[in-house]
């Protein structure tokens, strides 16, 4: 579905990725996983095209997608809840849903969409018409979700969905991220909680410096004491 | 029934004060007014129970409020059939609020501070001038009035593009060169009459109606500043209907996210650029369409009509009313193009008063006197502001 083949990103001078090259099938749930720093946000970012790169290819779907604008990759089906839940804290929850369908037009959909989405996070359906800077952190990452959701996308790229959560609200959250994977869409998932993101997933990516580190079945990744060793923990 | 009333009353009483904070001739007695007015309106805010009244009161009966108000306004100037000069001062008022509301569009709903928005005036004044002063052609006003629009809209979309990319300072820095180019240019140029302007511009003719004319109704002989003040009043009201349907409009919700934070805009597939590209175009047309009824009042324009510290009295009038609120931008242009002339008693002192009733707002109400209100949906995709 996602494919990237040797992509490599500048920030001026700075290269931050170095040469990526990793794939996405459709029906995954993929994990990027590494140290501040490896490249895991800048990766999302080139996908979503807020972040062009110098050399390498991305394709979607077999096209090439490495110079299409951002608001056209949205209408493709590639979704990004952003790292820090870049929400729009002055408008309110249901400005911010309804931001997410910007491109779509189907009206009856956005709806049952909506009633989804507050399904998933009945917490949201309380705090309809508040600014959603006044939502709990919690809340605000639901939001986040929720709004990209609403985009109906193909591939959802989830950026540290867990930053800042308590742990029982983790838990909560990635079984929901699960939910959403069972009902069709794809994900690739950047996350330092490197085992609960690992657990969910079917293929991972370690990321250092700018460049694949590591790749393979998730499983097999969570048992690889080097994994262990530096991400895990152990 | 108790409801209809108290928007009655409400609405009598603004009208009553109104008319006499503009009729008082001392400006000691002004003042105290002023003062009044705010403690009346700080203390009603504060208390819950007046506040809450008053919001059920005009919430459950919009539509009279509503019209009652409209009505009002009609109303407002025959109040100052004695002396026209009032009159014109209130017209330039509403002509302000025109601009005031144009200028929201980047200023307050896209964050942009324009801080050369009177080019935009300049220029569909100097092309209304232009067309029926200088080269005398007969066409008809509506259709000069859309030119004037049109133009300014051009050298709107002329400014857009270049500063496409720039935000916060680079912005205003660009915006504030291309006012002073526009403003240099109008007075250096032999073409726009120099720094002597256009003269005899003739007054607007209107299906059939010259509103030069003093016409006489019911044995009264009204000003011709009148008819002046009616027209640019249906004007005024289109204008806040066009701001208010778009700012309830899908482009109206995504300037706001653009405002906020561009790049989580543009990962929701929202192309900032053309929406910066509506901002421009509308916001200056309604500019050139203020300076179309400016023109023909006035009878002569020049260079000293649509200066920088024009551009910056209109940015305080939308700070000052309160960004994105229609009603709050009408009420600060139309305090701010009436200060300086209850003023005048200061005479030097003038922009002095002026500029620290800004800086006090700015310190201790920086969010306007009538605030930005959340947007109330009923039906997915629309919305409907209370």
């Amino acid at each position: 579905m996602l494919r990237l083949e040797n992509v490599e990103v500048y920030y001026g001078v700075i290269r931050a990725l170095k040469g990526i090259t990793l794939k996405v099938e459709k029906g995954e749930i993929v994990s990027l996983i590494g140290a501040n720093g490896a490249g895991k946000t800048t990766t999302l970012r080139t996908i979503s095209g807020l972040l062009t790169p110098k050399s390498g290819k991305i394709y979607y779907n077999d096209q090439d997608i490495t110079y299409v604008p951002p608001y056209k990759r949205v209408g493709m089906g590639i979704a990004h809840s952003p790292e820090g839940r870049e929400i729009f804290t002055t408008l309110t929850v249901y400005e911010n849903l309804v931001l997410g369908s910007y491109l779509r037009n189907d009206r009856e959909g956005i709806e049952k969409d909506i009633n989804w989405i507050f399904s998933l996070f009945p917490r949201l359906k309380e705090r309809l018409s508040k600014p959603a800077g006044t939502l709990s952190g919690g809340e605000q990452q639901m939001l986040a979700i929720g709004r990209a959701l609403m985009a109906k996308p193909q591939l959802l790229m989830l950026d540290e969905p867990s930053l800042g959560l308590a742990p029982i609200l983790v838990e909560e959250l990635f079984e929901v991220i699960e939910d959403i994977n069972k009902q069709g869409t794809t994900i690739l998932l950047v996350e330092q909680n490197a085992n609960m993101a690992l657990s969910i997933s079917q293929r991972a990516y370690v990321l250092e410096t700018g460049s694949v580190k590591m790749e393979g079945d998730a499983k097999e990744l969570q048992e690889n004491e080097d994994v262990k060793k530096a991400y895990l923990g152990a | 029934m108790g409801k209809i009333l108290t928007v009655l009353l409400i609405e009598l009483l603004i009208l009553i004060v109104s008319v006499f904070a503009l009729k008082i001739e001392s400006t000691v007695g002004f003042l105290l007014l002023l003062v009044s007015i705010v403690f009346a309106i700080y203390y009603g805010a504060k208390n819950e129970k007046i506040r809450y009244r008053l919001q059920d009161a005009f919430s459950s009966s919009r539509r009279f409020a509503l019209i009652l108000g409209i009505i009002l306004i009609f109303i407002f100037p025959l109040f100052f059939m004695d002396s026209p000069y009032w009159v014109f001062v209130i017209t330039i008022g509403v002509i302000y609020i025109i601009l005031a509301i144009g200028l929201n569009m980047m200023l307050g709903s896209l964050d942009l501070v324009n801080l050369g928005f009177a080019a935009f005036f300049g220029i569909g004044a100097y092309t209304v001038g232009m067309i029926t002063a200088k080269y005398g052609l007969h066409l008809p006003y509506l259709i000069v009035l859309l030119l004037a629009g049109i133009v300014a809209m051009i050298f709107g979309l002329l400014l857009c593009l270049p500063t496409m990319g720039m935000k916060g300072y680079y912005f205003s820095l660009t915006t504030i060169a291309f006012g002073l180019a526009v403003e240099l240019t109008i007075n250096n140029l032999e073409w726009t009459g120099g720094p002597g302007g256009i003269k005899n511009i003739p007054h607007i003719s209107l299906f059939g109606l010259n509103l030069g004319d003093s016409y006489t109704v019911f044995g009264y002989d009204l000003p011709f500043q009148l008819n002046y003040f009616y027209f640019a009043l249906v004007i005024m009201l289109l204008v806040m209907l066009v701001a208010w349907l778009i700012h309830n409009s899908r482009i109206g919700l995504s300037w706001n996210a653009i405002k906020e934070d561009d790049i989580a805009a543009r990962a929701q597939g929202i192309n900032i650029k053309v929406y910066r590209i509506y901002a421009f175009a509308i916001g200056s047309f309604i500019a050139g369409v203020a300076g179309a009824i400016f023109a023909p009042l006035m009878g002569y324009i020049a260079p000293t009509n649509f200066t920088y510290a024009h551009s910056i009295t209109m940015v305080a009038m939308v700070i000052l009313g309160g960004i994105d609120n229609i009603m709050g931008i009408a009420l600060g242009a139309f305090l701010l193009s009436i200060a300086p002339e209850k003023f005048r008693a200061f005479s030097d002192y003038r922009m002095l008063i002026y500029a620290l009733i800004i800086i006090l707002m700015v310190i201790y109400r920086p969010q306007g006197l009538i605030p930005k209100k959340i947007r109330k949906y009923d039906f997915i995709g629309g919305a409907k502001d209370e």
